[in-house]
């Protein structure tokens, strides 16, 4: 240990990792998911291939803006997760592990699912190429393809839920964060796995979508205003002896 | 040789071989088989695929040797870096790994249209509208490349902090490393927001990144890291956030 004791108020305590940065990513992941799908609404519409194609061709621009903004979005999401995995650390390092793990991949799809969305882009293009196709047979491809992406939302909902349903534990084993916030974030989980059967969440929508919703907008909002108990994370920390390993 | 110093050169090494197949897998085998333009592009395109079908497998295996080394790059940058910052280097692995996925299942856009270019079976479909699917697909390749790209990019700016700070080497590829990361990022926002100009961007993004990575993974197998600091790190990082200082071990 090279750092001089001054630092070090807790024997081998840690202070605890920026709560309140982790509140400001998750807020900022908040506006631009929320205006990725602002830009994005209304442009597909489900089941007709013209309506979509000639919206998507009038609002192009909002339409690449859109998928941008989302990019952004899962990156900002990929920062909080890493962020979540230090904050929990100290309540059990293998699930707090295990929780970035199904965060991470989750996050993976959901940007290799934007392929599925620019995929119209391609196809609608205008290519000489693709004039051996028909403008409907280039319009239906066009919403194929958008269609994949909502699979793949089925898929990358799935392992959100099992991500939340583990945040939502740690929170609640947790000594520095209140619990009603963990079984909130365990309830959003087992929202987002009712998609493990689609029909059965369309069913349910839009409640399962809410709850994961006010679920994650109350840790967020919690994080930014009222941050972690930085004492009893300490406590945590060093009653594990985790930073010394 | 310090363990420090060990540390640096295999992770310059692994750096270099991640790094290593993509000239040929990304450049080299689309400009081979690409063909742009009339209306014949397209069969053009699957007629070479057809004929030279090994070489752009290997184009395929060469893209998921790359990707695989680069989660081992990614690990060995972690165990060289985390003495710095243990959290900054967390954020580093993280966005190193996730772009792996990303570029593995990229290539199944490559593999459908391999197999719709030997695509037989599929006699339902006109010749010439399988050829243009090779195409579609084709490009989605390169679409998927835009976004696996934005993390190539983002990794590099813990990365660089991280350099910057170790002390144990040079701060100038610290700095290289940054507008390397803005580079990458900008040039897939650009194809993505205004694709008149990705071309523009792209290209000084590459002369960026090879001026950041390129030195720098040379740099770390070549040199590796020094013994002694560069200069006495910080102590207390003296940074906004003052309780960064006491991660360091």
């Amino acid at each position: 240990m090279s750092t001089p004791a001054v630092m070090e108020p807790i024997s081998g305590a840690s202070p605890c990792p920026g709560a309140r940065i982790t509140g400001v990513l998750y807020l900022l992941y908040f506006l631009t998911a929320i205006l990725g799908e602002l830009f994005l609404k209304g442009i597909v519409v489900d089941g007709d291939a013209t309506a979509t194609a000639t919206n998507l061709l009038a609002h192009q621009s909002l339409f690449r803006l859109g998928l941008a903004t989302g990019l952004i979005a899962t990156a900002l999401y990929i920062a909080v997760t890493a962020l979540f995995y230090g904050l929990f650390k100290p309540v059990n390092r293998s699930i707090s592990l295990l929780a970035a793990f199904f965060g991470l991949v989750a996050c993976a799809i959901t940007t290799f699912g934007s392929l599925f969305q620019l995929a119209p882009l391609v196809l609608l293009g205008g290519s000489q190429y693709l004039s051996v196709f028909n403008l409907q047979q280039l319009r239906a491809l066009a919403l194929m393809f958008l269609e994949l992406n909502n699979q793949a939302a089925n898929l990358y909902l799935v392992l959100f839920g099992f991500y939340d349903l583990l945040i939502g534990y740690l929170i609640f084993k947790s000594m520095f964060l209140p619990r009603f916030l963990g079984v909130l974030m365990a309830l959003a989980g087992l929202g987002w796995l009712t998609f493990l059967s689609p029909p059965f969440a369309n069913h349910l929508s839009p409640y399962n979508l809410v709850l994961g919703f006010l679920a994650e907008l109350s840790l967020m909002l919690w994080l930014l205003v009222m941050g972690v108990n930085v004492q009893r994370w300490q406590q945590q920390a060093s009653a594990v002896g985790e930073w010394h390993s | 040789m310090t363990s420090t110093n060990k540390a640096a050169r295999v992770a310059g090494l692994l750096y270099i071989l991640a790094s290593a197949p993509a000239p040929f897998s990304l450049l080299y085998i689309p400009s081979v088989f690409m063909v742009m333009g009339d209306a014949t592009a397209a069969t053009a395109t699957a007629n070479k695929i057809r004929a030279s079908e090994m070489l752009f497998r290997f184009g395929i295996v060469a893209e998921l040797i790359s990707a695989t080394i680069f989660i081992f790059m990614g690990l060995a940058l972690y165990d060289l870096l985390k003495g710095v910052n243990k959290k900054h280097a967390l954020l580093m692995l993280t966005l190193v790994l996730i772009s792996v996925p990303i570029s593995y299942m990229n290539e199944l856009n490559r593999v459908a249209a391999l197999v719709l270019a030997n695509g037989a079976q599929f006699s339902s479909i006109d010749q010439p509208q399988l050829d243009a699917l090779v195409m579609v697909f084709f490009h989605l390749h390169n679409s998927g490349l835009q976004l696996a790209q934005i993390f190539w990019g983002l990794w590099l700016f813990p990365f660089g902090v991280l350099v910057y700070k170790s002390g144990f080497l040079p701060r100038i590829l610290g700095v290289l490393l940054i507008p390397a990361g803005v580079g990458y990022v900008a040039a897939s926002l650009t194809v993505l927001l205004f694709p008149t100009y990705g071309g523009v961007v792209f290209n000084i993004a590459a002369v960026l990144g090879l001026l950041g990575e390129g030195t720098t993974m040379f740099w770390l197998l070549i040199k590796g890291a020094k013994d002694q600091p560069f200069v006495e790190p910080a102590l207390t990082l003296a940074s906004a956030d003052g309780r960064e200082g006491s991660v360091r071990k």
